[in-house]
């Protein structure tokens, strides 16, 4: 398959998963929050296609309804890092200065911790609750984004187009919205979109922590955290979220994947 | 060349020293493991979460740490029946209603070698009224005689439940001169001594001078495995040979399996929750009524928990006198909640679902923590159950519970206790329900209540310390200021091999000298 046909095919299912999460209320068969003890731990059956849980409640409609949170919380998380961290990274490259030192020093202090042990730390002092474990894990991702954004920035600001820019009269934030963002834009939005499937992995894992979701939000890693006892005895509960995780990344990596490859310069060359 | 020769000597005798050391350490491991009867305990009732780390039976809880995991005993212990019978002690006289005579054992040593008698319990008991945050307001001593192989207690006040006090774990007597070592470590009199003590994990060797005859296992290692699924697949893949903290949906798997046993018994551990009085909403009798009424009780014990336990109406299960057959608790009745919801002016005025005052929602900040597995699942059982009669329940299930009990950040916490560890009520509600109560954490008060309770602590009858107990029951029951939804069936689960291993209804006792492991 050419990279155009899987590009067309992976956009396809990550805009499917998107359409999922946007209209899950319309989706659910069942009420995702409602209780039913009197059907607790079902097997997957006709009524209820991936069982229920401990508390009765349908499990198709918690992984339709856990779409929502966690696709959205993912798209609102690599969206306000990429824009935040490229923002930075763009003023710290072209301006450079004090402010560029201090806050280059401050991103290294952010990389240096282990990722996660960071965000732990972090959603455990905030207290549990999605918009807080989104934030503490824009807390450590924003760095990447500024470090390879101020990358590019000092590697195109000799250019001569940006010179002859300058010459012209443009004003420094002329020449960063006319003349560098766009060029650097690409390199982003891969960057970005490869990082959908990570971030998902890690809002999930803070929720089976229990720093994420709280109760009852249906979020995949809470479902499998609440689900995990039961792997052996009903394995339903916990298979149902982690197939659905697991589809997800895979469609996420897999297009982040194919956008480099269809952005790669060596690829058109190629081509022509 | 001189150079060359002696940087290869010394290269070679560092590395023949290496692995001779190597050599020596691993075949003395190995004899010890061959030779031993090593017992390894895994459990989710032991650490800093629990309040019972480290062994000072001084400190907040450890206490039971100590006489569970055999290193420390207390004067009196308590029978399967929840009867008090001497242990370190051979006999009491109740010299009047203020003093108390007891008489020690005289063939009983501490592992630090010291004999314990009057005096070494004096000392013990003494440092305990001094430090600890429950039994000073228990035990009311004004003074400890020793002398020779006795002690007599003078109480400031009337205590008659004192013998059933002195059997709380708080009163192992540990050996004072020997002191707590940083690492909260002690000289017991039990029938193991601690090697090594942390907050995860207790290293445990048998005391071969055990007063109580011979100790069968030689070596026990109980570690901390606070999440339920590793506990499950230790105790199948071997690394553990018992365990007790099972998750419910896991004992199944060990159930009809002839390669483990489980051992079960009734406990009074109840879990509970307890309303905030400074929660203004909760002021109102009403609404915590309505609260007490739309909890579901009979479905999460029988479903979430799959049987483990029994239907709580008050603090005591049934098998106390004053247990759940003689008090009457608000029963599972939706509509009647919606009703006194109602009549305290909560409506749904604008069909948000959730019923509202003064444009506010009737929102509970509903604190809990995650170490007992029951309690999330309580939780999330009561949040649904709370929705359908209009009360949005917002759920906060933390290991640092205690910061939110500080800080205020709550409306409603549940919890588990064992609510009549010593067999007798005045535990329960000197611990929690009065004025003075160090765990009062809602601010209850109760002029009556607080009445009953200093007939309570004066009354050395059995029959009528019962019918205070229910008087009591009836009050806080009354005023919805505890909902009680469930006690456990505690279950430990073990390797068919081993012996003497039994779950006892008081929670204390675990590890003991008949604790063995065949072949």
């Amino acid at each position: 398959m050419n990279t155009e046909k899987k590009l067309a095919v992976f956009t396809a299912f990550a805009a499917m998963v998107f359409l999922i999460a946007l209209f899950a209320p319309y989706l659910t068969p069942y009420d995702p929050d409602a209780q039913d003890l009197s059907q607790a731990l079902m097997a997957p059956c006709q009524e209820h296609m991936m069982g229920t849980d401990r508390f009765g409640r349908d499990m198709l409609s918690r992984v339709i309804m856990g779409t929502r949170s966690s696709v959205f919380s993912v798209l609102a998380l690599v969206g306000a890092v990429a824009a935040s961290g490229t923002a930075i990274g763009v003023y710290c490259g072209y301006f450079g200065g004090k402010a560029d030192t201090v806050v280059m020093r401050f991103a290294d202090i952010c990389l240096a911790f282990p990722g996660m042990v960071f965000a732990i730390a972090i959603a455990g002092v905030m207290g549990g609750g999605i918009t807080n474990a989104v934030l503490a894990l824009a807390v450590i991702s924003w760095p990447k984004y500024a470090r390879l954004a101020r990358g590019q920035v000092l590697s195109m600001q000799n250019s001569t187009y940006i010179q002859a820019a300058q010459m012209s009269g443009s004003g420094p934030w002329k020449v960063i919205l006319r003349h560098i963002l766009p060029n650097i834009l690409g390199a982003i939005f891969v960057t970005a979109v490869l990082d959908i499937g990570t971030m998902m992995m890690e809002i999930a894992g803070l929720s089976f922590l229990g720093l994420g979701a709280m109760p009852p939000t249906a979020e995949w890693g809470s479902m499998m955290s609440n689900g995990r006892s039961m792997i052996q005895t009903s394995p339903w509960v916990i298979l149902a979220p982690g197939c659905a995780i697991f589809i997800t990344v895979m469609i996420f990596n897999l297009l982040g994947d194919t956008i480099r490859d269809y952005l790669d310069p060596r690829r058109k060359l190629q081509s022509e | 060349m001189k150079k060359k020769r002696l940087a290869v000597m010394l290269v070679i005798a560092v590395t023949a020293g290496m692995l001779s050391g190597c050599g020596a350490a691993s075949l003395e491991k190995k004899e010890e493991t061959e030779k031993d009867k090593v017992f390894n305990y895994g459990t989710t009732a032991y650490g800093p979460e629990m309040g019972n780390a480290g062994l000072n039976p001084h400190d907040n809880y450890s206490g039971w740490s100590t006489v569970r995991y055999g290193v420390g005993e207390t004067l009196f212990k308590f029978t399967g029946a929840m009867e008090l019978e001497p242990w370190l002690a051979a006999g009491y006289e109740q010299i009047d209603e203020y003093t108390l005579k007891i008489d020690l054992r005289d063939d009983v040593n501490f592992s630090s070698g010291r004999k314990m008698d009057g005096n070494a319990v004096k000392e013990c008991l003494e440092n305990l009224i001094a430090v600890h945050d429950r039994a000073p307001g228990d035990l009311m001593v004004k003074e400890i005689r020793a002398d020779g192989q006795s002690i007599t207690i003078v109480s400031e006040e009337k205590v008659p439940a004192l013998l059933n006090y002195l059997s709380d774990p708080y009163g192992a007597i540990i050996d004072m001169e020997y002191g707590v070592t940083k690492d909260n470590n002690v000289a017991g009199t039990g029938p193991f001594i601690a090697e090594k003590v942390t907050d995860s994990e207790i290293n445990l060797v048998k005391n071969a001078d055990y007063w109580g005859g011979e100790v069968k296992a030689d070596r026990v290692n109980v570690k901390t495995i606070t999440d339920g699924d590793t506990l499950t697949m230790a105790l199948q893949s071997g690394e553990i040979d018992a365990t007790q903290g099972l998750p419910y949906a896991s004992l199944r798997l060990f159930e009809n399996n002839d390669a483990f046993t489980i051992n079960s018994t009734a406990t009074s551990r109840t879990f509970f929750a307890t309303m905030n009085y400074k929660t203004k909403a909760l002021q109102d009798e009403k609404v915590r009524k309505a609260i007490a009424m739309g909890i579901d009780k009979e479905s999460f014990t029988s479903v979430l928990l799959e049987g483990n336990g029994s239907t709580a109406g008050g603090p005591f299960p049934s098998n106390f006198t004053f247990g759940n057959q003689a008090v009457s608790a608000p029963v599972y009745d939706p509509e009647g909640a919606e009703e006194l919801l109602k009549q305290s002016g909560w409506t749904d005025s604008n069909g948000d679902g959730y019923v509202d005052k003064d444009g506010n929602n009737l929102s509970i900040r509903w604190l809990t923590y995650p170490g007992r597995q029951e309690l999330p699942l309580l939780a999330e059982s009561v949040q649904a159950a709370l929705k359908e009669i209009g009360i949005d329940v917002e759920i906060n299930s933390t290991a640092s519970y205690q910061d939110f009990l500080d800080s205020g950040e709550w409306d409603i916490y549940a919890s588990a206790m064992v609510t009549a560890p010593t067999g007798d009520p005045a535990y329960f509600f000197t611990s929690l329900t009065l004025k003075e109560s160090a765990k009062n954490r809602g601010q209850y008060y109760n002029e009556e209540l607080e009445k009953l309770a200093i007939q309570l602590s004066k009354e050395f009858n059995i029959a009528k310390r019962s019918e205070l107990a229910i008087a009591m029951e009836k009050i806080i029951l009354d005023d919805s200021a505890f909902i009680f939804a469930s006690h456990l069936k505690m279950s430990f689960v073990m390797k068919s091999n081993v012996t003497g291993f039994k779950a006892h209804p008081s929670d204390y006792y675990e590890i003991t000298a008949d604790l063995n492991i065949s072949e």
